[in-house]
């Protein structure tokens, strides 16, 4: 019961942090590998808060939440203003840069030892009692997200996303202000992300760089193009499917050093599979990469 | 109403544009014409903001809008179509005439969906005005070409312009399409909005235009009355190689 209950709690907190990333890569357009970045940084920002400075676990969330958008959008103002293929290796880059802090600045966020005992979160000052509650908790949030996403999508603002996705020369000709449009995008994903972050940090308690690397990234990025791009459904549909995958594999009797390396292999077959039968994805109605070069400029000669 | 002045646009030695002046009024009809390769094109994208000029001014209603972004230029009341078609095709007809609403407000604003119904009526109306009603719920991309060049005008509306740009808005479309396209035209400067239109077409747009200007080679050879134009022995030279 324990271990299905474990399944599901990490299945809500993907569902979390996918869909956060599939406002900017799905509905936008805007592929970024630096979400386990913004992950990690909601994740260590609660833990630090909570047991440095006591602060109350549904005050870490919110702190998470403004300081990762406040540093998405400091790197979104520039990388966001160069051409659109170079947008993807500036988040690398990032990526890259929040992995070496998190893994050596050691006096602030123990290094590659980590950060244990993080403590557990309390509604009320009541702890919750049982992973049972934990998954309720993780549950509801996850709810609030897919109802905050879902009443952005289909709002104007929603709609701008799918236009510029599909052909940004054509929407700036509408009087719309696309570089505007996409750091928001991109600013509010990584703000949500922080929340799975914060909560993955008070579920296992200890955290270490090793859950926030480029690797985590492109997991992420993958529940989102197996799930769907541009399908909320579809990011939830994603993340129970990746995430119980290896949990399949460990039930038909892999032992689990064989499991872990037959799992990194299983994920990039999917992606390759999907990429040629589905492009769109289990729940997606449009293929990853729907938008053709020659939108991206006014050639027209 | 749009001033431009001794504009320039070279590319890695291609002198796409050199040089040109003009002025455009508005509740007119201008024609832009020239051969292929006469830099017209680029002339739109500079006036819009997708070029920035090598040197030169464009004013538009004696505000200096040289080097604005584009979407600050649509807002500034400059709509335009492009000469590949440009349609949101995953989006429906009805939701790309809504895309065009309120050019130039704050991304704040387009997260209220207070005024989404008015809009939707307002959009209703548009496709109504290019005849594109019965298609409003289909994908944009469902449409025929002809149908598209409509919905693009139906969009560059929904900005409210004072001044509207066409790159070609009847090339590759059947006669009874273009008939109902410059019948279009006409209807919007009778409205009031100034139209300045490149066209190949040279029959539809001797009789369109109420003045037309000739480019060749980057530059512009003839600016005055259709008639007069026509008569133009350079014109003639131009074209005629
Ligand atoms: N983005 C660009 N880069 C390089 N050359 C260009 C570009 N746009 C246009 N040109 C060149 O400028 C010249 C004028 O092109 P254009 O304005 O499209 O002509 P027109 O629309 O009158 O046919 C052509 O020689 C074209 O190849
Ligand atoms: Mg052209």
């Amino acid at each position: 019961m324990e271990y299905l209950l474990h399944i599901l709690i990490m299945i809500g907190i993907y569902s979390i942090v996918a869909m956060s990333l599939n406002l900017p890569a799905g509905f936008t357009g805007l592929i970024s590998v630096a979400h386990a970045a913004f992950y990690g940084i909601g994740a260590y920002t609660t833990a630090l808060l909570s047991l440095k400075a006591g602060i109350p676990f549904w005050l870490c969330l919110p702190t998470g939440v403004i300081l990762t958008a406040a540093i998405a959008f400091l790197i979104a103002w520039p990388s966001l203003r160069t051409r659109d293929d170079y947008f993807v290796i500036t988040t690398f880059a990032f990526q890259i840069i929040v992995f070496s802090i998190l893994n050596n600045w050691v006096s602030f966020t123990g290094g590659p030892m980590g950060i244990p005992g993080i403590p557990q979160p309390s509604v009320f000052g009541v702890p919750l009692p049982s992973h049972g509650a934990f998954l309720c908790l993780v549950a509801a949030i996850g709810i609030a997200v897919y109802l905050f996403l879902n009443r952005l999508i289909n709002s104007p603002f929603g709609r701008i996303l799918k236009a510029i996705r599909e052909d940004e020369i054509f929407v700036q000709s509408l009087g719309k202000n696309v570089t505007a449009y996409k750091m928001a995008a991109f600013v509010i994903g990584a703000a949500l992300a922080s929340i799975g972050g914060g909560l993955y940090a008070v579920y296992i308690s200890y955290i270490d760089p090793t859950s926030f690397t480029v690797m985590e990234s492109i997991f992420i990025l993958s529940i989102v193009i197996i799930g769907g791009a541009g399908s909320l459904k579809g990011s939830v549909a994603g993340a129970a499917f990746l995430v119980s995958l290896p949990e399949i594999l460990r039930f038909v009797g892999l032992p689990n050093a064989v499991a872990a390396n037959v799992r990194q292999i299983l994920y990039g077959v999917l992606l390759v599979l999907c990429m040629m039968y589905r492009p769109q994805g289990l729940f997606g109605e449009y293929a990853f990469n729907a938008h053709p070069k020659e939108r991206k400029e006014v050639e027209d000669a | 109403m749009l001033e431009i002045r001794g504009v320039t646009k070279h590319f890695d030695g291609v002198k796409a544009v050199t040089e040109v002046s003009c002025t455009i009024a508005k509740g007119a009809i201008t024609g832009l014409i020239g051969p292929n390769g006469a830099g017209k094109t680029t002339l739109f994208n500079m006036i819009c903001g997708y070029h920035v000029p090598d040197s030169g001014l464009i004013c538009f209603n004696s505000l200096e809008i040289t080097g604005k972004p584009p979407y600050a230029v649509a807002a500034a009341g400059i709509g335009r179509t492009f000469q590949n078609l440009r349609t949101i095709k995953k989006l429906s007809t009805l939701d790309n005439v809504m895309l065009a609403f309120n050019p130039g407000a704050s991304l704040f604003a387009s997260l209220k969906k207070g005024k989404e119904r008015q809009n939707r009526e307002r959009a209703q109306e548009l496709l109504a005005f290019v005849g594109l009603s019965d298609k409003a719920e289909e994908p944009a991309g469902e449409l025929s070409y002809g149908q598209q060049k409509l919905l693009n005008l139906a969009c560059c509306r929904a900005l409210d312009p004072a001044l509207l740009l066409l790159d070609e808005p009847v090339a590759g479309v059947n006669q009874e399409m273009t008939v109902k396209i410059l019948g279009l035209l006409r209807d919007m400067r009778d409205e009031g909005i100034g139209v300045l239109v490149i066209e190949h077409n040279m029959e539809a747009v001797m009789e369109v235009s109420d003045r037309l200007i000739v480019m060749a080679g980057g530059r512009v050879i003839a600016d005055g009355e259709p008639a007069q134009v026509r008569e133009n022995s350079e014109v003639i030279e131009a074209y005629l190689g």
